[in-house]
């Protein structure tokens, strides 16, 4: 099902589109860079104010605002990271370093959707305590991002 | 105090730096063997596209991984779409992967059904 599902990408229009064209890829890319930029440097800052490594401005107002900027980084990330992906699905499904960085995106993804929906994000976004469940899930936010970030430079290289 | 951490980022920079750059394979020669090598194949895929066109192989040594030029270089060349067919069969003049065990060559030149596209004008040694 994989199989047929990458291949009716890869002979989408869309997908073919960027495959001719001089500007899409490089510019594809450039949005998948602007927004790993955007997630990348609220969730580093997210993840050290709850782990207490920042202690600036309230809490709860950090988070609001960190959260949602990281979010919409995250969604531009996505979004180019699956037109990229659509240029050639079946080569990227067979490079090691691609599967990984899916693996770890899971894995950020399942933790982000446990914190968001966590009683104590509800806690910490009204100004409390921040749990030690919650520092610890900042601290493997903080470490999968970064791996992430690695193993998709990887890809090029595997 | 801050002294230290300081020292301490500047070295786990630099050392990252170094790491890193010693694996960037694939963009450039430095991955590739010095001399320049010819083999024959059978064509069994065309990829021609961002970020990387290249050709899969099967010689009588085994399957291999033809990198061509950028997709400009390429184009420039004169490999476009439709200028060769999977079952073709190639001949290519290039650098292979500096590691034995990794079946890439990156490709200066590729002949096919008699015409001839150089990826790398300039780079092509015909002395070796």
């Amino acid at each position: 099902m994989l199989q047929s599902l990458s291949s009716t990408l890869a002979e989408s229009a869309l997908a073919s589109a960027i495959r001719h064209s001089e500007l899409a890829y490089p510019l594809l890319s450039s949005l998948h860079i602007v927004g790993i930029g955007i997630l990348l440097g609220n969730i580093l800052l997210l993840d050290l104010r709850l782990l207490g490594v920042l202690r600036q401005n309230a809490l709860a107002e950090v988070l609001s605002l960190l959260s949602r900027i990281a979010g919409l980084g995250l969604g531009l990330a996505i979004a180019s990271g699956l037109l990229l992906f659509s240029v050639q699905p079946q080569h990227y499904l067979h490079n090691p370093a691609f599967l990984l960085k899916l693996a770890l995106l899971s894995l950020a993804l399942l933790n982000l959707l446990l914190v968001q929906y966590s009683q104590s994000w509800q806690q910490a976004q009204s100004g409390g305590q921040v749990s030690s469940g919650l520092k610890l899930a900042a601290a493997c936010s903080l470490l999968l991002w970064l791996a992430i970030i690695i193993a998709g430079r990887w890809i090029a290289f595997a | 105090m801050r002294k230290f951490t300081d020292k301490t980022l500047g070295v786990t920079v630099v050392a990252v730096t170094l790491w890193a750059s010693s694996a960037l394979a694939h963009h450039g020669w430095n991955w590739t063997e010095d001399k320049q090598t010819e083999m024959t194949g059978e064509i069994t895929e065309i990829f021609i596209g961002p970020p990387h066109p290249r050709l899969m192989i099967t010689t009588p040594d085994g399957a291999w991984q033809v990198d061509l030029g950028n997709p400009r270089q390429t184009r420039d060349a004169g490999f476009v779409e439709g200028e060769a067919a999977v079952g073709d069969t190639v001949l290519i003049r290039g650098h292979r992967s500096a590691k034995s065990d990794e079946r890439i060559i990156k490709a200066v030149r590729a002949t096919i059904n008699g015409k001839v596209y150089t990826f790398y004008p300039q780079l092509v040694r015909e002395d070796e």
